[in-house]
Parts: structure tokens; C-alpha cells; sequence
């Protein structure tokens, strides 16, 4: 399921000529819509859900739909990404919350 | 990092001040076991002459790479720990005194632990610190100031006497301005010309000033201390080396299109019309003895190099004309002041018998849909056209309609001299003016002060208008990049830095800033100056402590191009974003504001704000106890915080401070990292919206922390985690409040689910 982009949220990264979702997306899905200056993905059955965009988004402003094959509605995956680490928020369908702190090395 | 770095640990007691809460002794044995650490001593006087020999002969002897002091707060004592024998960005300050043994003195037990916590957050800090070096950038000691108008003129005369080269140029054909076109000045009522001349003798006797009339800039490149000036200068079509001002040229012109200097003018040489010209005709430039003329010049384009640039693009006066009600254009012998004052100076008849004149004050200022503020100098010149009318016949009848009369400081001798006089004052403005009879106005007006109506009829009204920044400004801001305000004006932080905007070595002189009389023009025309000689002076020398881009991270997105409040950054050649050393302010907005977390300040990076946060012992006051990590903004919130510990007032343990440049400067992933490593409360201070130093630093960090809390609401945790306030200088007592607040509130929160 694609991502989803919450639209008060997006700021369209300033810079308006190519959002960082658009830069991070290796489907080259998501991009800019002009009228809006916001961003879309522009060919919903062909996103992998990488989460490359969620995660890198500075605004938070995109929300990934779990693939029902992982999990029903009401199931929520959330990360953080800190400087040198990733937060992941596991919200299953009973609304169990589980959260898992890793270190990694996209530091340098 | 480098595990061989050798690190010296200095404890200053501050004679006992330190000691009596925190055991020093006991951390200073503590840290002698950590690793890295070489030297470990403590001094009751840290920053006397001996232990500064003693912390200098340890440098040599260990050959110490970086200096740990834990003593007072960085804010005191710079001057005894800037030469340490090592580059002074390797040694860090501990504030051991003001934020921690003062303000913890009644809890010394938690006192030592949090002092031994800031202990390892800071060691860190400077193991990852970098070396500075003050790097020469040749700067162009010649200023270029635009506008040729009082604070034009003084502007340029100020620089030019200290030494320094100044190319004043002005749009029109003589220099002087709207001041030059007044009849008199308040409240001395001289006459422009005495003063002016004397401006124009100094001008023409100082080989500094050069002076270059009907120009224009066409573009402005380079950065600052080295601008390029391209300036497109229109034909005057008389060459003023050759001309000597004979007149012959003037007598024979059929077309009266030749513009002849008047009284005292500046340059004093004539120009050509040539839109009057008459075709084919070249009389003039036959006739004249010296070849001066040539009817075909062009305009010409000359580039300039400029160290600094002082506007003093002036104003324009604000046109009644959409105001319907009072007639202006429509009605006879309704004017505006300043066609008032071209009456008084020039048409001496009009003073000849008493007159019946009113004056409407206010007239499209203070309204919402016009000027919506005061133009500061109206009241003042409407009293002083008044009296030119009351003291050329004191059988004139006056009548002032005003909203408020706004006569501050000396001026108010003006008013009652005024009164005194026998000018009619009266609370209420007009409403339609009508001409029932030829060459009268009839209009009615309610006094609110006497409640009663007042028709009357005079032979004129006078409009006072406003002042409004020049047609020009707005593409004056895109040629330039500086900022206007809400009334196009241009903008500054006017408290601390009127003459500054906000593009670094470009200043503000006289009404493009904001609307003034002669006296505060020359008044800031000197204090821009003066800032441009400082410019001068302080920038031969650069720390090179500005932010850098992290190519191999850096996306491109332009959000740091964006967020810059001076403009500072451009692409560089390779297509990355890069910060002009000359335009930066250091403020770090776009190191808070990278995505990626690509951008570092010189002296503190992201690097560095991500091992001080893997430093932070969560637990350091135990396990129930929740720690908040408070970034404190240099210019308020970190002073605030020293002035609570100067005063002595308690706040809880649980506060661990570290100083940024500004609010702006903390990245989100700093704030990420920090949660998901345990920090219970994040608590980002810095200076309310309209103060911050550094224009939008601190909005830009609430919108940042407001991401966040969103963020951290969906991930079930509670959004109160992060949090902005803004704390001003002398806001110590609400810092300790806000901390004491705090902890309580993370208290009923429980401690973070992410801490292990």
C-alpha cells in the first residue's frame, strides 16, 4: 500500500523543484504537484513501501499504509530517525504498541 | 574519534564556592580513571595568573590535545582562557558554578551527580571539537552609499573624513534630496541651504567622496567586503570637467531644456533635457566656448567595487489624491505640505496679506488602508508652515485639524509656541471639503473636545501627508536581497541593530528605515557609518566557524537556501548548497533546519551534539528520576540561566543545559536521537518571536518541536516531550520555574519508554 501524504503537514521542502521523497524514492514515485506544491505519489500500485520517503520526510508528513498482508487496518509502522539512530513504532491491530531503538551508521 | 587524544581535566573550588556543594576533590579523582584523560588538576583560582602558567606548562609537558575547565560559566573569564597555548576552540567550559553548584546548593548529593554527568556530556563535546583557524579575506575599504540625500550626503562625508573612499550616488541630476527642496527645517528654522552648502563644500574639498548624479544600480554581486557594483549612469550631455557655467546655453535655448543649477547646487553644472529638445536642433552645443555639450551621449554602465553599502534611498510623499474627501486634484487651492512649502520658499506674494488657512493633519497615515502608520515629522512641519503664516501676518486665522498632535521631546517648545501664537487647534478632522464660492474651501469639521460643529471657510488647505519608502524599494530588495517590512520600509532589528539590515556590510541610513526629520537622519547617516568603518575594521580577520555542508550527505533539497535569514548561502560550483563566510551570522538556522542533518556549525557540529547526547548518563539521578536535555539559546535563555545561578535561585537536578547560537540551531534528529536514547524532556529556550537576534530562529524552532510532538503523538508517547519556551535576558525566575514545572509535569508522565 502506498504512502500516504498528510496534506497540512508537507511544506513541499521549500525549495519546490525536487522534494526530498522525490530524491529518495528509487520508483521515482512520489514528486511534486504543482498546483499545491505538495507531494503525491503519482502511481499508487508500484510503490515497493520501502519507507525511504517516511522516514527521510523532515516534516513527518508521510504516513505509510501496511500492506494488509502484515497487517489489518489499524496497524501502524512509525520511525524516528535520529542522527545515529531509528526508532520504530509497531502499532498491530489491537493497538499493542511496541517500540524498537537501533543504533545505525548513517553518521558519516 | 581519535582514542589518543589527551585530554586535561581543570576544577576550579572559585574558593570554595564550588566546593561547599560539590565534592571536587572526589570528581576530580573520578575523572582521572576515564579514558583519554592526562591531566587532572584542581586550583581555588582557576583563572589566576599561576594556574593559567600551570594549565600552559601542562600543555607542554603532556602534550595535551584538548582543555576540559570546570569553573564558572563561559560567559566569565573569556579573556583569562583564550591563550592556553592550544587553539582555543580545543578547550571546552564546564559551567560548574552557575548551573549547577549555585542553583543546586541545597541538594549537593544530586548536585555532584549532575555535575559528573555535565562532566561527560562536555568531555565529549571537546573530544570531537575541531581546530579554527582565523583566515585573512581582503576587504575593499571603500563604502558605496545610495541616495544622495541628507543622510546620503552625511553618510559619505562621516566615511570619507575617517580615510575611507565613498562613492555617493544619486538617481537625480543634483544632490540634496527632499531636504533640499524645504523652505526651512524645524525647530531652528534655518534654511536647507546654509547646511547643505556647507555638506556640498566638504563633499567637493574631500578627495574620498566621489560623487556620480542621475545613477542607478543595475546590479549587485559578489559578498560582502567585496561587492560588484554595476551602475548605469543616464547622459547629462554636459561635460561637467569642461563646462564653466558661462550660461550661454541656457539664453539661447528655444525649448528651455536646458537645467540650469540653482543657488546652491551640487554639482554645480547644467544638464540637457533632451525629452524637450527640439528635433535636429544643436544650437547649444555649437554656441558653447568650451565643447562641453555632447547631445548625444549615452547612458553609460561602470562597475564598482564596494567593501560596504549604505542605503539612504530616502522617501516619497504620500499622494491624497485616493482619499476623495478632501478634494486633492480636484479642488483649487487644496495642497500638500510639501507643495506648501515650495509656495513658502518660492512665492513670496502669497505671504502678502492674512490669509485663512487650515491644515489636515493625519491625511492617509495611521489608516489601516493607506499608511498605517505614523510618519513621524507631520505634526511638526504642519505647525511650523502655521507660523510661517501666522508670523508673516498675525491677522491670518490658522485652524490645525488633528487627531493627536504628536510633538516629542524639544518639539513641544514648538507646539506651545504654536498655541502661543494664536493657531487654532482643534480635535477633529474634517469631513468633505466643497468649493461653494471661487478660490475658498468650505468644509465642516466637529471639534470632539468642545462638541460643537465648526463650519468654516479659508482660502487654503493644507494636507499633511506622509512619508512612503520610494517606488523603488521593492526592486531595490530583490536587486539586494534585504528584507522590508510590513510598510516596505527597510527592515532591521531596531532595538539592538537599527542600521543594520539584514544582509551582512549593507546598512540603512535616514527614511528608507523608517520615516524621520533632518536631525535623526544626519543622526543615523552617522551611526551607518559608523557601522560601515566597524565593518572595515572587524572583518580582516574570520573564524572560520561558519557552517559547512556535508557533501556526501547533502541532498540538494534547498531547504537551508530557504530557511537562511541573511541570504548567506548559494550553490557552489559543484551544486551544493555553501554559506558565504562574509554574509553569515552563525546563527546555525540551517543547521536545525537540514533534513539530513548534513550541516554542522564549526564549533559545535551535529557529530558533536550526537556523541554529548550518547554521553548523557539517563540515569544519572536514578532510575525514577526523568532528565531533560535543554538546548539554551547564547543570546538569552544560557544568559537567563547563569543569572539564576548568579541570584541563587533553586531548580531541580534534573536539568542538563547545553548552549546553541540560537533556538534555531537544534536539529530535529538531534531531538530524535535524544528521545530514542532515553532523555525524558527536551526543552528548547530561546528569545521570544520578535526579539530573536537572528530574525526567525525561534519560530522556525517552534514549527520544528511542533513536528515533533506531532511525530511523537503517533508513536504513543506523549507530545509534551518536546517543548519550546521562550525565556528573555532577564528572565531568570521563569527558567527555574519552567524547569521546576517541568520535571513535575515529566513526573506524572513517567519516564520514557525508550530508556534502558
Amino acid at each position: 500500500m502506498p504512502p500516504y501524504v498528510v496534506k497540512e503537514k508537507c511544506d513541499g521542502c521549500k525549495g519546490k523543484e525536487e522534494p526530498l521523497c522525490e530524491q529518495i524514492c528509487i520508483g521515482d514515485l512520489m514528486t511534486l504537484d504543482a498546483e499545491t506544491g505538495k507531494a503525491y505519489c503519482r502511481s499508487l500500485r508500484d510503490c515497493w513501501d520501502c519507507m525511504s520517503c517516511t522516514k527521510l520526510c523532515p516534516k513527518g508528513a508521510i504516513e505509510q499504509r501496511i500492506p494488509y498482508q502484515l497487517g489489518y487496518h489499524g496497524a501502524k509502522l512509525i520511525p524516528m530517525m535520529g542522527t545515529d539512530s531509528i526508532t520504530w513504532t509497531c502499532v498491530d491491530i489491537n493497538g499493542k504498541v511496541e517500540r524498537f531503538a537501533y543504533r545505525t551508521r548513517n553518521r558519516k | 574519534m581519535d582514542n589518543d587524544i589527551k585530554i586535561g581535566v581543570y576544577f576550579c573550588t572559585c574558593e570554595g564556592e564550588i566546593e561547599k556543594v560539590i565534592d571536587v576533590d572526589s570528581s576530580a579523582k573520578e575523572a582521572s580513571e576515564w579514558s583519554g584523560i592526562t591531566a587532572v588538576h584542581k586550583d581555588a583560582f582557576l583563572c589566576s595568573n599561576d594556574a593559567i602558567r600551570k594549565i600552559r606548562d601542562d600543555v607542554k609537558e603532556f602534550g595535551l590535545d584538548r582543555i576540559l575547565i570546570a569553573a564558572c560559566s563561559p560567559f566569565f573569564k573569556v579573556e583569562e582562557f583564550s591563550d592556553l597555548g592550544i587553539n582555543k576552540y580545543f578547550v571546552e567550559r564546564v559551567n560548574m558554578r552557575e548551573q549547577c553548584s549555585r542553583v543546586h546548593s541545597n541538594d549537593p548529593e544530586n548536585a555532584a551527580k549532575k555535575a559528573k554527568a555535565m562532566l561527560k556530556i562536555f568531555l565529549e563535546k571537546v573530544k570531537n571539537s575541531k581546530s579554527l583557524q582565523p583566515v585573512k579575506i581582503p576587504v575593499s575599504k571603500s563604502a558605496l552609499v545610495i541616495g544622495g540625500g541628507v543622510a546620503g550626503i552625511n553618510a559619505s562625508i562621516d566615511i570619507a573624513e575617517t580615510g575611507n573612499e565613498v562613492l555617493l550616488i544619486e538617481k537625480n541630476l543634483f544632490l540634496g534630496g527632499k531636504a533640499a527642496e524645504l523652505h526651512r527645517y524645524f525647530p531652528r528654522m534655518c534654511p536647507p541651504s546654509c547646511g547643505m552648502e556647507l555638506m556640498f563644500s566638504k563633499i567637493k574639498n574631500n578627495t574620498n567622496v566621489h560623487v556620480l548624479t542621475s545613477a542607478e544600480i543595475d546590479t549587485i554581486g559578489g559578498s560582502p567586503g567585496n561587492f560588484e557594483v554595476l551602475i548605469k549612469t543616464s547622459p547629462r550631455h554636459v561635460d561637467m570637467d569642461k563646462c564653466t557655467l558661462c550660461g550661454k546655453c541656457l539664453q539661447l535655448c528655444p525649448q528651455n531644456a536646458i537645467i540650469y543649477p540653482e543657488g546652491f547646487s551640487y554639482p554645480d553644472i547644467p544638464a540637457i533635457n533632451r525629452k524637450l529638445c527640439a528635433a535636429e536642433c544643436n544650437k547649444c552645443a555649437e554656441i558653447c566656448p568650451v565643447d562641453a555639450i555632447d547631445l548625444y551621449e549615452e547612458a553609460k554602465m561602470s562597475n564598482v567595487k564596494a567593501g560596504a553599502i549604505i542605503l539612504a534611498t530616502g522617501w516619497e510623499p504620500f499622494d491624497p489624491a485616493p482619499i476623495t474627501e478632501f478634494g486633492y486634484g480636484r479642488l483649487e487651492n487644496v495642497v500638500t505640505n510639501i507643495e506648501f512649502e515650495r509656495i513658502a520658499k518660492e512665492q513670496k506674494t502669497f505671504f502678502d496679506e492674512p490669509k485663512k488657512a487650515a491644515f489636515i493633519q493625519c491625511v492617509g497615515s495611521r489608516d489601516e488602508r493607506h499608511l498605517p502608520y505614523c510618519s513621524d515629522v507631520c505634526c511638526m512641519v504642519s505647525i511650523r508652515q502655521a507660523l510661517f503664516i501666522k508670523e508673516a501676518n498675525p491677522d491670518s486665522s490658522v485652524y490645525i485639524f488633528y487627531n493627536d498632535i504628536r510633538t516629542p521631546g524639544e518639539y513641544e517648545e514648538l507646539y506651545r509656541k504654536a498655541r502661543k501664537t494664536g493657531i487654532i487647534f482643534v480635535k477633529g478632522i474634517p469631513s468633505e471639503l466643497r468649493q461653494d464660492e471661487p478660490q475658498k474651501i468650505n468644509f465642516s469639521a466637529f471639534d470632539t473636545v468642545a462638541g460643537e460643529r465648526l463650519d468654516i471657510t479659508t482660502d487654503i488647505v493644507i494636507l499633511a501627508t506622509g512619508m512612503k519608502p520610494p517606488e523603488g524599494t521593492p526592486d531595490l530588495k530583490d536587486k539586494i536581497g534585504i528584507t522590508l517590512n510590513r510598510n516596505n520600509f527597510i527592515e532591521s532589528h531596531l532595538q539592538c541593530y537599527p542600521q543594520d539590515t539584514q544582509r551582512e556590510g549593507i546598512f540603512s541610513a535616514g527614511c528608507c528605515r523608517a520615516p524621520m526629520d533632518v536631525s535623526r537622519s544626519i543622526e543615523s547617516a552617522g551611526t551607518a557609518a559608523i557601522k560601515t568603518l566597524q565593518f572595515f575594521n572587524n572583518r580582516t580577520e574570520i573564524i572560520p566557524d561558519h557552517p559547512a555542508v556535508n557533501t556526501l550527505k547533502c541532498d540538494v533539497c534547498k531547504r537551508c537556501i530557504e530557511e537562511c535569514p541573511f541570504k548567506a548561502y548559494s550553490f557552489d560550483e559543484k551544486g551544493f548548497p555553501k554559506s558565504d563566510i562574509m554574509k553569515c551570522r552563525r546563527c546555525g538556522v540551517c543547521m536545525g533546519g537540514c533534513p539530513l542533518a548534513a550541516i554542522s556549525l564549526g564549533d559545535i557540529s551535529i557529530e558533536q551534539l550526537s556523541e554529548m547526547i550518547d554521553a548523557i548518563d539517563k540515569s544519572y539521578l536514578g532510575d525514577d528520576e526523568p532528565i531533560i536535555l535543554g538546548f539554551l539559546c547564547k543570546n538569552d535563555a544560557y544568559r537567563a540561566a547563569d543569572d539564576a545561578g548568579l541570584k541563587g535561585i533553586k531548580y531541580p537536578p534534573n536539568f542538563l543545559g547545553i548552549m546553541v547560537p540560537c533556538a534555531g540551531t537544534v536539529n530535529g534528529a538531534i531531538i530524535a536521537k535524544a528521545i530514542s536514547t532515553g532523555v525524558d524532556g527536551i526543552l528548547i529556550a530561546g528569545c521570544s518571536d520578535n526579539q530573536c537576534h537572528y530574525v526567525q530562529g525561534s519560530a522556525l524552532a517552534k514549527v520544528r518541536l511542533t513536528d515533533i510532538s506531532n511525530k511523537l503523538k503517533e508513536m504513543y508517547l506523549e507530545p509534551e516531550r518536546v517543548r519550546f519556551v521562550s525565556i528573555n535576558r532577564d528572565e531568570s525566575e521563569k527558567f527555574a520555574e519552567t524547569i521546576e514545572g517541568y520535571v513535575k509535569e515529566l513526573k506524572e508522565m513517567g519516564r520514557n519508554p525508550l530508556r534502558i
